[in-house]
């Protein structure tokens, strides 16, 4: 199990240093001069913009850039700053808060949400609360984030006044609508999942043996088919979570939080490079984390499975 | 100024006819319909001025010389005060922390400060505060953007060269007496000393000019409560110690940081924010459900024009370019697209300007058939591409002008393109546009040199077109030159004159915004100016 995990740790520095390449490549691609578009029409003195482009190493060649910024990384905790002098770092400090009390109040709502919906659909299977269940999150799936961010932002916020509009100044009331916001599809789908699953499980031999046998309903259907039916759910709980990071863009930029999500888009607007560089590696290293947890809560979930 | 940096501004405004927002705006308002909401009473500010909160974008600096975009200037027009400010009734300079100017040749002019001018530090400001933060952003080392606003300053390209530390032209001649000596006349000196980038800095800005970014010490209206909270708001109380004449009205101001304006409308609906003074245009058509009577609207100096690339030779014909432009039926595209909130631009110089208004634009009336004729005999190109840069909301109202030209003009394949504003400067400076192509240009301060030389005179910087005409240079270099205001004023609109003959661009519109505000606002209180900045410090609160 130890030497699991290691090897796995292991294997991110490689999965990382990639990513950070790619993505700064990616940046660095993007045609036109960031320095020449700070100013706008107006254009600045060319003493001025020498000056610049040296302090940001925007007139080296990529390779020299890129491994001018990894340097600073390792030497210095450098993780560089954005063309108004601001440190990378000091912006993921700033933000990254933001983004994890969203992530995780999306993660409370859509796990206990998704998880209790599927649960109750299956167990009144065809019934009304299944048809619902069936019709809300075919809804749910189908609309597009921002349009349910528009309507959860007039219903609850404008016309009944329940939650803040936008911005992060209102303590945890001001995550509620963005994380129901993030929140819809997975939990459409997450409900389906576990319905699904359910039911398979509900059919399945085992189920019936212990039903055969006298147990209890409810300890047939909480011990052994539901426990079984969870595994492909904490699957996609998980990944969904990693992914969360990228939902964030869409969600912080509508609700004006201000999170990483938000930045990566300002940043690459402004071709800030370096923030979406290290704003995107921390993504990396989430994703990874993420999905090593997932891997080792398969085995609480289920004996069978074991780790070389 | 950068003008297009700025969030997809608003455009819109109750249908006017331009002669009457013409009689409006000189009047000094600019406020020409959908506000009121008062009945006619004085409405009673709270006591000691309350607080107001106003949406704004997040700053790329907050250094004076350092800031060429609107949310930060905003800001720092309430935090500091420079040796002119702009009188709003006229657009004309009047006294800031110089109670007084002269000169007698635009050349050499000498400025007389007021005594008892503080930073909000408590640091005295003198002549010398002046000579020392000009010779700081002028230095190349500090990398000021804005620093070749001091272009014509005499000594700067020696500091720029690195030959000298600091500019021969700014002089302290004692405490209270500073000298700007220029390389040539310039008359508009007092107006431009009114712009963000001649605001004074304080000793202690030098020595750390990141931290003082983060809390800017200034001696303006308004001094920082606590610091720059990035993406989130910048909140400012007023300065009691302010030597000027009209301190503010508000006793603390918030600009609330917003990412997405359509964020911002409801915030304002829901009566969690004051005032949002640049509304998305689309929500023009449901303003007044939305808001009842709690909306107004401004023109600006924001303009907004189609330039030729004069350096490609199919738009060295004048005929083809007149043509072109009497081929746009503005009114038209102004109703549909932008729901009649934008005034047709007739000038080059804004029409609240003194300068303003004395041309008539001959081709910028729509005339299709002439348009047409015209195009014909000259021989305009067949094939055209338009530039525009993308995801600033410029996508519609090109397309309805390409469309215009395809049915009055029978030019059968124009295909666009658009590009990035970074890409888009870049094909600029590298002179590889080859047709009529978007840019705008906003007063930085108001005069109707800024309106023009920039953009026109031979060799400027912001000359994309690449145009270049003897006599009008000299014009602008007589009317800088000149002494007497009046006959100055004459010189511009005669310079203008040939702008509208010679039609290097085609003049499309000036800019409306729509501010929508809360029930907390007395709306009369509310104003723009002509740079696109509602003076935050004259509002009046009513509600707690």
């Amino acid at each position: 199990m130890t030497r699991y995990i290691i090897r796995r740790l292991l294997q991110f520095i490689p999965v990382i240093l990639i990513a950070t390449l790619i993505v700064y490549a990616l940046v660095f691609a993007i045609p036109g001069d960031p320095i020449r578009a700070l100013a706008g029409d107006r254009p600045m003195s060319d003493a001025v913009r020498e000056t610049l482009r040296e302090q940001y190493n925007l007139d080296d060649p990529f390779m020299v850039q890129y491994a001018k910024y990894v340097w600073g990384i390792i030497t210095a905790a450098d993780f560089g700053t954005t063309f108004n002098g601001r440190p990378v770092t000091d912006i993921i400090t700033q933000r990254l808060p933001v983004t994890a009390t969203l992530a995780l109040v999306t993660f409370i709502i859509q796990g206990v949400m998704g998880i209790i919906a599927g649960i109750l659909a299956a167990l009144y299977r065809d019934r009304f609360f299944d048809r619902f269940v069936q019709v809300s999150t075919v809804a749910m799936v189908a609309l597009p984030t921002l349009v349910i961010g528009f309507l959860l932002q007039l219903v609850f916020g404008l016309n009944l006044g329940l939650f803040p509009i936008a911005g992060a100044n209102d303590g945890i009331a001001s995550y509620v609508l963005p994380a129901l916001t993030m929140a819809s599809v997975s939990t459409g789908i997450l409900a389906r999942l576990v319905r699904g699953e359910l039911l398979d499980s509900l059919k399945s031999d085992y189920v019936r043996t212990a039903t055969a046998k006298g147990m209890k309903r409810s300890r047939v259907i909480g011990r052994h088919g539901l426990r079984n039916s969870l595994i492909p759910a904490v699957t996609f709980i998980g990944a969904d979570l990693a992914s969360m990071l990228g939902g964030s863009i869409v969600v912080e930029t509508i609700f004006n939080l201000p999170g990483l999500g938000e930045q990566v888009y300002r940043s690459i607007l402004g071709q800030e490079g370096t923030v979406v560089v290290g704003v995107v590696t921390l993504f990396v290293i989430f994703f990874v984390v993420i999905n090593l947890i997932v891997d080792l809560i398969y085995g609480l979930l289920d004996p069978r499975i074991r780790y070389e | 100024m950068n003008h297009t940096s700025r969030r997809s501004r608003a455009t819109g405004a109750v249908a006017v006819t331009a002669a009457a927002a013409l009689v409006l705006s000189a009047c000094g308002g600019g406020d020409d319909g959908g506000d009121g909401g008062d009945n006619g009473d004085a409405a009673q500010a709270v006591e000691g001025g309350g607080t107001v909160s106003a949406y704004n974008c997040e700053p790329q600096f907050l250094v004076p010389a350092n800031s060429t975009e609107v949310c930060g200037s905003w800001v720092l027009g309430s935090l500091f005060t420079g040796l002119t400010q702009t009188d709003f009734e006229t657009y004309e300079p009047k006294a800031g922390v110089a109670e007084s100017w002269e000169t007698e040749d635009n050349v050499t002019w000498t400025f007389t400060l007021g005594e008892d001018w503080t930073f909000h530090d408590g640091e005295e400001i003198t002549a010398q505060t002046f000579v020392d933060t000009y010779n700081w952003v002028v230095d190349p080392d500090n990398a000021q953007q804005s620093a070749n606003f001091f272009d014509n300053f005499l000594g700067y390209q020696e500091v720029v060269d690195g030959d000298a530390e600091e500019m021969e032209g700014v002089r302290a001649v004692d405490d209270y007496t500073l000298e700007i000596e220029l390389t040539e006349p310039f008359s508009p000196l007092p107006d431009m000393l009114t712009y963000t980038a001649f605001y004074p800095m304080p000793s202690v800005a030098y020595d750390d000019i990141e931290a003082f970014e983060q809390a800017p010490v200034g001696n303006g209206r308004y001094q920082m409560d606590g610091e720059w909270e990035h993406d989130v708001q910048i909140a400012v109380n007023r300065y009691e110690d302010w030597a000027g004449e009209e301190p503010g009205l508000p006793e603390r101001i918030e600009w609330r940081i917003y990412s997405e304006i359509e964020t911002a409308y409801l915030d304002v609906q829901s009566g969690s924010l004051d005032i949002l003074d640049a509304a998305p245009p689309n929500r023009r058509s449901t303003v007044e459900a939305d808001f009842g009577e709690n909306y107004t609207d401004f023109d600006t100096s924001s303009f907004t024009y189609l330039g030729f690339p004069l350096y490609q030779e199919e738009f060295d014909d004048v005929d083809v370019r007149h043509a072109l432009s009497m081929a746009i039926d503005r009114e038209s595209i102004i109703d549909a697209i932008f729901d009649g909130a934008q005034t047709p631009a007739e000038n080059i110089i804004p029409p609240d300007l003194i300068e303003g208004n004395e041309n008539s634009c001959e081709f910028c009336q729509f005339d299709p058939e002439a348009a047409a004729d015209l195009y014909e005999e000259a021989g305009g190109p067949s094939e055209l591409t338009v530039y525009f840069n993308s995801g600033a909301g410029h996508e519609d109202w090109v397309a309805a002008v390409a469309n215009q030209w395809e049915q009055n003009l029978g030019i059968e394949d124009i295909t666009f393109e658009s590009l990035e504003f970074a890409q888009y400067l870049g094909l600029h400076d590298e002179q590889e546009i080859t047709g009529p192509y978007r840019l705008g240009w906003t007063l930085s301060y108001p005069s109707a040199q800024y309106a023009m030389e920039p953009i026109y005179s031979t060799g400027a910087s912001s000359n994309y077109a690449d145009y270049s005409n003897e006599e009008f240079d000299e014009l602008i270099n007589e009317a800088n030159a000149e002494t007497d205001p009046d006959t100055a004023a004459g010189l511009y609109t005669d310079a203008e004159a040939i702008l509208l003959e010679d039609m290097p661009v085609i003049p499309l519109w000036f800019t409306n915004y729509l501010t929508v505000h809360s029930d907390r606002i007395d709306g009369e209180s509310l104003f723009m100016d002509q740079a696109t900045f509602t003076h935050l410090e004259q509002v009046v609160v009513t509600e707690e």
